[in-house]
């Protein structure tokens, strides 16, 4: 019980095997996976990221040229306006030829330090609010070169109002050939700058603005929407980052922002991109992965299975063998078709070990068995004192009723009786000496009790050149004197003693007319552990077994009041040499 | 025996899965590669072949659309005739091309209610687009028409305190929507009108010469409400060309009527936000079909705005829309 117990705790070393090999491999595999997916969510983000760059540059790239022809035209017209050569007139030409020349030009105006409209191509916006504006005070008080400013509606140019972005610089003019300082404006048509934008290809969602030092919008694509109040634009964000990348989370979406300060203004390019939309492949290559995770688990637990199948089979074997072994089993062989070193060792050893454990085991039977016989022998070879002394007193009996002739017989008889009793140490005698021990014996008991039975003694011929284990006869007369005509008066009892071949074995049987035996009883005769057992019987019996083997020894068949006959069943031997073999 | 079966069956269980998943990993590996989110079709279905305010409204669309990732049709009449014939023959192609929804910017017609009812039959989301559909219970996006003639008339009384009678100029060919609009607009003055001391008198314009003759039969102490914007050029053209000296106060103004602003020839204008109405509608619609609740009436707000407002961008833009060239 304890031990089915203990066994059902334990696992088997295939589920051992495969499962720490399964588990082994899974936890590998989701690592490996793990990094794979980090290192390739890392490079989409990365390629993104360049992308965005790249697209960001080249809007930058694009709005630095459009700020360069505008500097350039600007300086062209400084150039013009600096010539003392030039007159008004010319100038004006010159304008007109450039505006018509270059699809940037929307309009071009010089106009004194106070405000007045001087030269351009229209009079733009010449009222007050050109010198109110921030940008002609700006260029006006400062000699930074240019200024640039937000865009606003033009509606000057031929009654057609259009969107303009204005640059103002300060420059040196001649007219009536006196050097003056004057604010040159130039008008760039804005829908230039929002063609720039429009091939930016950031997903659905991303865009680029522009945005000035004063946080006014420049150019965005969702202006309108911005000034309606549908959207609006992460300001702080982009004022706490200043220039440079830096995610944000604006609306609930994040972002990956790039601001970089556009050249010859204080202008920022601000490029957006929604994460979402620059992850979108994610999803699916994270699903791609995960089935293949699945499949590769899967796979390496079925091969994990049959790894362990394969390694734990001859374990398999080598146990079921071992549970099939034992010690008296006879039909033990090694184990056969071992492929491995390991378990070959293994099963060889324990080979060596079943053969050595078998070994000592039939050591240790054979050693009992040899000492259970010496200690039969010993006993088989003591006289029964009362037999002895029952004898000798009736030869003193017979001695002094001056039966001298009797007296002699007995003495000669009980003479023979020890001389074959004691046989020179011999186990093994001649068959006719066995006969000849029974028939002494059986001279001296029918002396003994005169008239009570009778005996014959009858021997095949061929059994007397043979050998056989000595005293094995005597005992059984003896109990059959003792317990069939001794103990009960039996009229006319008779025993007859014949010794013979059968099967090719030796065959003693003693045969009388006694008061029998209950089957019961024939049943506690031979048996050692039997307390009411014959104990000469069972000496005889068991010193035939240990000497011959089990199916050899005595054999009984009795009646109640009708008689035993007991059979004593030996192989045969021809000397002492076959015995001891 | 049992035991052998059983490893068997467990080992053929794995290498089964195992054999899905790749199969699976395979489908979506070709899903991967051509992947194509799959796009909500709406439809843009406009009143007007001209006007600015359609061509704004498109492009709110079409900037939402984008951003939905929904493809956008827009359906823009070729004419100003028929218009109901128009707008019903693209309402059954939407429904035989199964669109997910459509935004109805309505001619006014009265079959257009039977129409959107046929279009909601077929499970196709409609919204009305800032012409207000009689008997339609479903989402409006756009201008709150009556509160714009409020907003104008106020401002009017605001400006203009020793006015005696307040002239409002309508138009007699005016399309079947902008007839709708002008109730709705007439509504919200007279409302702002109540217990005002105010003379109101209307004229239907059917010419130039009939609108010039009841012009100059007015006195100085009026002020001309247009109540469309061709009505604000040609009254501003008599006024420039005339002498009789009146504010005018418009709706539904355009780049046109920037220079008119400029020359003080028009005194103020209700503009409507067209880019955000084409925009919220937009997202609206793609809500309504993605299943999301939204506002039956999403009023976007109208501007009034002077020749002071225009310096600002937000006020400019409204009138001369950026995108708009």
């Amino acid at each position: 019980m304890s031990k089915k117990k203990s066994s059902a705790k334990k696992q088997s070393l295939q589920y051992m095997i495969s499962s720490n090999m399964a588990v082994s491999m899974v936890i590998i595999i989701i690592m490996v996976a793990s990094l794979i997916v980090m290192r390739f969510s890392n490079e989409m983000q990365f390629e993104a990221e360049t992308r965005l760059r790249q697209a960001h540059n080249q809007t930058n790239n694009s709005i630095d040229m459009f700020i360069n022809d505008t500097l350039s035209i600007s300086h062209y017209i400084k150039t013009i306006l600096n010539n003392r050569n030039e007159n008004q007139s010319a100038i004006n030409e010159e304008l007109i030829l450039l505006k018509n020349s270059n699809k940037y030009l929307s309009n071009m105006a010089l106009y004194s330090l106070e405000g007045e409209f001087l030269i351009g191509t229209a009079q733009a916006n010449q009222n007050e609010n050109v010198v109110k504006s921030n940008l002609f005070q700006k260029a006006k008080n400062s000699e930074r070169s240019s200024y640039f400013e937000a865009p606003f509606m033009d509606i000057s140019s031929e009654a057609k109002s259009t969107w303009v972005m204005s640059m103002a610089s300060k420059c040196n003019y001649y007219f009536t050939g006196i050097k003056k300082q004057g604010i040159l404006f130039i008008y760039m048509d804005y829908s230039n700058i929002r063609h720039l934008f429009e091939n930016l290809n950031i997903g659905n969602s991303g865009y680029a603005y522009i945005i000035d030092e004063n946080n006014n919008f420049i150019f965005h694509p969702q202006q309108q929407l911005i000034y309606s109040g549908i959207k609006s634009e992460n300001l702080q964000s982009l004022n706490d980052n200043v220039i440079g990348s830096y995610y944000d989370n604006w609306n609930g979406r994040e972002r990956y922002v790039i601001a970089q300060t556009v050249n010859n203004t204080r202008w920022r390019l601000v490029t957006v991109a929604y994460m979402d939309e620059m992850r979108i492949r994610l999803p699916l290559i994270l699903q791609f992965m995960l089935y293949i995770i699945i499949a590769a688990i899967f796979i390496f637990i079925a091969l994990s299975y049959v790894i362990a199948n394969r390694i734990t089979k001859p374990i398999h074997s080598l146990q079921t063998h071992m549970e099939n072994v034992k010690i008296d089993n006879p039909d033990f062989h090694q184990l056969d078709n071992i492929k491995y070193a390991e378990i070959e060792s293994l099963s060889d050893n324990y080979n060596k070990l079943v053969k050595r454990i078998k070994n000592l085991i039939n050591q240790i039977i054979e050693e009992q068995d040899q000492k259970r016989l010496y200690e039969l022998n010993a006993l088989q070879a003591q006289i029964n004192p009362h037999f002895l002394y029952n004898t000798l007193d009736s030869i003193i009996w017979m001695g002094e009723k001056g039966k001298n002739k009797q007296a002699v017989e007995m003495t000669s008889a009980l003479a023979k009786l020890f001389r074959i009793s004691i046989s020179r140490g011999k186990k093994v005698i001649n068959v006719e000496e066995e006969i000849e021990h029974v028939r002494n014996y059986l001279v001296i008991q029918s002396m003994r009790f005169k008239d009570k039975f009778t005996y014959s003694i009858n021997v095949a011929p061929e059994v007397k050149g043979l050998k056989t284990l000595k005293l094995i006869v005597q005992p059984i007369v003896e109990n059959a004197i003792q317990h069939g005509f001794e103990e009960y008066a039996v009229d006319e009892g008779k025993i007859e003693v014949s010794c013979y071949l059968e099967d090719n074995n030796l065959v003693y049987c003693v045969k009388d007319n006694g008061a029998g035996m209950s089957e019961e009883r024939v049943k506690n005769v031979l048996d050692p552990k039997a307390e009411s057992g014959g104990i000469g019987v069972n000496n005889v019996h068991q010193r035939l077994q240990i000497v011959f083997g089990k199916e050899y020894g005595i054999s009984i068949h009795s009646e109640e009041d009708e008689g035993t006959t007991v059979y004593i069943r030996l192989p045969v031997i021809y000397s002492e040499e076959d015995v001891n073999a | 025996m049992l035991k052998n079966i059983f490893k068997k069956a467990f080992v053929a269980i794995c290498l089964l899965i195992a054999a899905t998943s790749i199969y699976l990993s395979f489908n979506t590996l070709i899903e991967t590669n051509s992947y194509n989110p799959p796009a909500k079709r709406i439809a843009l279905i406009l009143n007007s072949y001209v006007g600015q305010h359609g061509v704004v409204v498109k492009q709110g669309a079409i900037l939402a659309a984008k951003e939905n990732k929904a493809e956008l049709t827009v359906f823009t009449p070729y004419s100003d005739l028929d218009l109901e014939v128009f707008q019903l023959s693209r309402i059954d192609e939407i429904i035989a091309e199964k669109f997910d929804g459509v935004l109805l910017m309505s001619c006014g017609s009265n079959r257009i209610l039977e129409a959107i009812e046929k279009l909601e039959n077929n499970k196709i989301e409609v919204i009305s687009l800032d012409v207000p559909i009689d008997g339609c219970t479903g989402p409006y996006v756009g201008t709150n028409h009556e509160l714009s003639g409020t907003m104008l008339i106020e401002s009017l009384l605001n400006h203009e305190q020793d006015i005696k009678s307040i002239v409002i100029v309508e138009d007699s060919m005016a399309t079947e929507a902008s007839k709708i609009i002008a109730e709705y607009r007439l509504k919200g003055i007279y409302k702002g009108l109540e217990n005002k001391k105010t003379d109101i008198k209307k004229i239907k314009f059917t010419d130039i010469d009939q609108l010039r003759d009841e012009i100059n039969a007015l006195d100085d102490t009026v002020a001309i409400v247009s109540m469309d914007s061709i009505l604000t050029e040609n009254i501003a053209l008599l006024k420039n060309n005339g002498n009789k000296n009146f504010n005018i106060y418009g709706f539904d103004s355009n780049q046109m009527h920037l220079n008119l602003l400029y020359e003080k020839l028009v005194k103020q204008e209700l503009i409507r936000d067209s880019l955000a109405i084409g925009y919220r509608a937009t997202n609206n619609l793609i809500a309504k079909i993605n299943g999301t609740k939204i506002d039956n009436i999403d009023y976007i707000k109208a501007y009034m705005v002077n020749v002071d407002l225009l310096k600002y961008n937000k006020y400019a833009t409204l009138l001369y829309p950026i995108s708009v060239e």
